[in-house]
């Protein structure tokens, strides 16, 4: 059994906070407590403990962040910003490679797989 | 295959049709498969099949500690005769082991003052001894509760499973016994509990004050079964008016009773603003000259120790403990802010839940150190020290003679278990008496009864 909330099934017996921040992108543990306490939601309290105006005071809160298609789109954008204008972090990404100054003799694996163009399709 | 057998003409016997029956041949049974998923059955379960299920004794989903303690292995211990615990002639019964009287027994276990892991599942009933303690917190608490709960106000300070727990469940049975169970007992065994997160919180406006309405109810509602008798005899001092389950109650002054109204009344747990709480605790304090009042409070340095809560304002801060409607509650009457006209505050202690300096300092028994105010709650600490500050009690190991009559008690009970001799190559015979038993105890021990208990009981 899952609770919808933001058009998200979480886990009926997690705690709150811990369904927030696990199901929806762009929430982490800390912003899904902050929703938490303007809400009104005790720490302990479960997914299925939730009534319908709860859910919707979460909605709301939730509405008013940058997360998921939004925010994936977003670094989407930032991506192809940094390629266009041609800096070393848009080759980087493009060529699949680490952008931070990190070695590439060895490993460098994480980067092959999430640096992209597209990196949330 | 066994080659260096069969060159030697062993063959392995084999089983020839003609000369055996078809009938003695061995079904051809199926083999499951070692790994993979089986094929589910399709179909309805025949009763047949139901039937041959054999059904064990279901036990516990508990761990051994809790299970021995859930499963009530106290109905299979013996019968013991002892003399109640009572407020008469208390001086002179020092170092006997009493129980508790059956109405005050009922009492306790309902506020929740036989905790777990005391092992009250070794006994019968729970057992007690009149230790030096008991008569020193009667003299020093029990007697004053005319004094007012704001000059009567202590708290329980000892080693680890030196008795305060049960010291608070003593005070509880004497005060109970003292005035003919015409009192009215108030126990936090856990107040934890209302820091912990686990109840949902809600602001009352009004009175700019959290409320936490799951562990209020189930708090009011156990109170309220344990002071039944009591709460029948009080009649409300105000007129009250509400509503349970779309009927509207009308309690007038005079006439309906506290119980009646904490029956009643629901809002203690409703998701919305009341003073319900606030109204029965004025109705108890109206009615302390004639029905004294003992608050008591384990686990009181939990509450001092880390001050603010796990639940946050709005803002995302942490909530202070006496910003919630209980919290104030512990507050107020452990500073002597509010005040009983006839009763008594005593606070436990519990060595679980750490060490701070917020509760020596408000006891006077560390200095404050200026450079260090920053990691202490002043504002907490200038709280308790008002109104002439909260006695310390130090509770003490038992002495030599205490120690051997409990040990002479568990063995009577079966309960005392000794150890066999430590080299058992050895022919030495142990044949310890009694006396011998109790001074190995009491070394081992050094007069603490829970360690003695454990000791005793425990094979580890």
């Amino acid at each position: 059994m899952g609770v919808h909330v933001f058009g998200k099934s979480i886990k009926h017996n997690s705690l709150v906070s811990v369904g927030l921040a696990k199901k929806i992108f762009g929430v982490g543990f800390l912003t899904a407590e902050r929703i938490c306490a303007k809400v009104g939601i005790y720490p302990q309290m479960r997914m299925n403990q939730l009534t319908e105006p709860q859910i919707l005071a979460i909605n709301k809160e939730l509405s008013d962040l940058t997360i998921e298609g939004h925010l994936k789109q977003k670094i989407n954008d930032n991506i192809k910003l940094k390629r266009t204008i041609g800096t070393w972090a848009g080759q980087r990404h493009a060529a699949g490679l680490p952008v931070r100054g990190q070695r590439t003799r060895n490993n460098a694996s994480t980067a092959n797989r999430l640096n992209k163009l597209d990196r949330h399709t | 295959m066994n080659w260096v057998a069969l060159r030697r003409g062993n063959f392995p016997l084999t089983r020839n049709l003609h000369n055996s029956a078809i009938s003695f041949a061995k079904a051809n049974v199926k083999k499951k498969p070692l790994g993979g998923k089986t094929k589910a059955k399709q179909g309805f379960k025949t009763k047949n099949a139901s039937d041959s299920k054999v059904k064990k004794s279901g036990t516990t989903h508990l761990v051994f500690k809790d299970a021995v303690r859930r499963l009530g292995y106290e109905k299979y211990a013996p019968v013991f005769t002892a003399n109640e615990l009572a407020h008469k002639d208390l001086d002179t019964r020092v170092g006997e082991i009493v129980k508790y009287k059956r109405s005050t027994e009922s009492k306790l276990r309902l506020l929740g003052s036989f905790k777990k892991y005391q092992h009250h599942e070794l006994f019968r009933n729970p057992v007690s001894l009149i230790s030096e303690n008991l008569i020193q917190i009667n003299n020093r608490f029990v007697e004053k509760f005319d004094d007012g709960s704001a000059n009567n106000r202590t708290i329980l300070m000892g080693d680890y499973k030196v008795g305060k727990s049960t010291l608070i469940s003593q005070t509880q049975s004497l005060v109970d016994d003292k005035y003919n169970g015409e009192v009215v007992l108030l126990h936090f065994d856990y107040p934890e509990r209302t820091k912990e997160g686990t109840s949902d919180y809600l602001f009352n406006k009004r009175r700019e004050i959290y409320q936490q309405p799951m562990f209020t109810k189930r708090w009011i509602m156990k109170t309220r079964q344990a002071n039944k008798d009591i709460f029948s005899k009080m009649l409300l001092s105000k007129d009250v008016t509400f509503v349970t389950r779309k009927v509207e109650f009308k309690y007038e002054a005079g006439k309906n009773t506290l119980y009646e109204y904490l029956k009643n009344c629901h809002d203690f747990g409703k998701t919305e603003s009341n003073n319900a709480f606030e109204f029965f605790i004025s109705e108890l304090k109206h009615h302390s000259a004639t029905y004294p009042v003992l608050l008591s409070i384990d686990n009181f340095n939990a509450l001092t120790t880390s001050p603010f809560t796990k639940y946050k304002h709005p803002d995302f801060k942490p909530i202070h403990f006496k910003e919630f409607e209980v919290g104030k509650f512990f507050l107020d009457y452990a500073s002597g802010s509010e005040n009983f006209t006839k009763g008594g505050v005593l606070l436990g202690e519990s060595c679980d839940s750490g060490k701070h300096d917020n509760l020596s300092i408000a006891l006077g028994l560390t200095a404050y150190d200026p450079y260090r105010a920053s990691s202490l709650d002043t504002n907490l600490i200038e709280r308790l020290m008002s109104n002439g500050g909260i006695s310390v009690f130090d509770v003490q190991q038992l002495p030599k003679s205490q120690i051997r009559s409990l040990c002479e008690f568990y063995h009577e009970n079966g309960v005392l278990f000794m150890r066999d001799y430590i080299y058992k190559d050895d022919d030495r015979e142990v044949d310890l008496s009694l006396e011998q038993i109790a001074d190995l105890n009491y070394t081992k021990s050094g007069g603490n009864p829970g360690l003695l208990l454990k000791h005793v009981t425990m094979s580890f």
